[in-house]
């Protein structure tokens, strides 16, 4: 077969791969406002129950395999073991029509998915501890803690484990490093990389001469790509990468 | 890299909105995918649309 041929088979069909490419910045098949997460947690939820805010189906991650549509509580949960997911929220487009000098709340049909956290969404991460399990005296990172990951930077919400088992647990760096997060300072660290992006830029520059300032540039414009993001890492974490 | 190809060329059409055209991709005309040059001048975006009448020394 002439190695153009596979390219000649695909021209033709490219609107279909085109309208699931469209069809994944929708809603796809979640279609209902209730999260079928809670109903599959608790099955005697009632009907009012479902109508709460706190189980409208607003969020999607888009790292999980599933892009199901489920609400804040439920993927705050489903990601105790995977902290540094990305996640979209559901937006609805909320706009004020002035007219005869009277002010309409207006609900458009329209509506689009925005980007979020987890962080934003209300979850802390409790290190030391198996994921998911709470600490019976938990000590409070730094709020603007931030970890660099392979899909982008992460600001996190982080709790160190001061509880009984602190012994067991080490030291706060011991529970970064216990969590593969490379702190980027020694003392009071505030900034991280996990093991896998330490591990994938070492590959990526050695197979590739990837520069330390591209790999990083990459990664800033991975994590929003409209230079928009207010995540900001100090310039110490660039030796790691330079 | 065929499908790197395919992935660009996928991106491309969606910037350029075609995935909403009742004429789809092969409908798509010579040029239409190009990015705008942001550093260009274009009337009615960085310079007014009568700029030809301006006087010399703004122009």
């Amino acid at each position: 077969m002439h190695q153009d041929e596979p390219l000649k088979q695909w021209t033709p069909c490219r609107d279909k791969y085109l309208d699931e490419l469209n069809r994944l910045e929708g809603r796809g098949q979640y279609t209902s406002d209730h999260c079928p997460s809670c109903s599959l947690i608790s099955p005697s939820i009632s009907a009012d129950d479902l109508d709460l805010p706190c189980n409208r189906a607003t969020v999607r991650c888009r790292d999980c395999f599933d892009e199901e549509l489920v609400c804040t509580l439920c993927c705050v949960r489903d990601h105790a073991h995977n902290p540094l997911h990305v996640i979209e929220v559901h937006h609805t487009i909320i706009s004020f029509c002035v007219a005869c000098l009277l002010v309409f709340l207006q609900k458009w049909n329209g509506s689009y998915f925005e980007p979020t956290t987890l962080a934003d969404i209300g979850l802390r991460i409790q290190l030391g501890h198996p994921p998911g399990k709470s600490c019976s005296n938990p000590h409070r990172g730094y709020d603007e803690f931030t970890v660099i990951h392979t899909n982008g930077l992460h600001h996190v919400h982080i709790d160190y484990c001061e509880c009984d088992h602190f012994a067991d647990h080490g030291s706060h760096r011991q529970q970064l490093l216990r969590r593969q997060w490379y702190p980027a300072t020694h003392n009071e660290p505030q900034t991280c990389a996990t093991f896998t992006v330490l591990k994938h830029f070492h590959m990526q520059n050695l197979q590739g001469k990837v520069a330390g300032y591209d790999y990083y540039s990459a990664l800033e414009k991975l994590t929003d790509n409209a230079g928009m993001s207010k995540i900001k890492v100090g310039d110490f974490i660039l030796f790691y990468f330079i | 890299m065929r499908i790197m190809r395919e992935w660009q060329h996928l991106k491309m059409l969606k910037h350029a909105g075609r995935g909403h055209m009742c004429s789809g991709a092969m409908g798509t005309q010579p040029g239409e995918l190009a990015v705008i040059c942001p550093a260009s001048p274009h009337p009615g975006i960085n310079i007014p649309l009568e700029w030809a009448n301006c006087p010399d020394n703004v122009k």
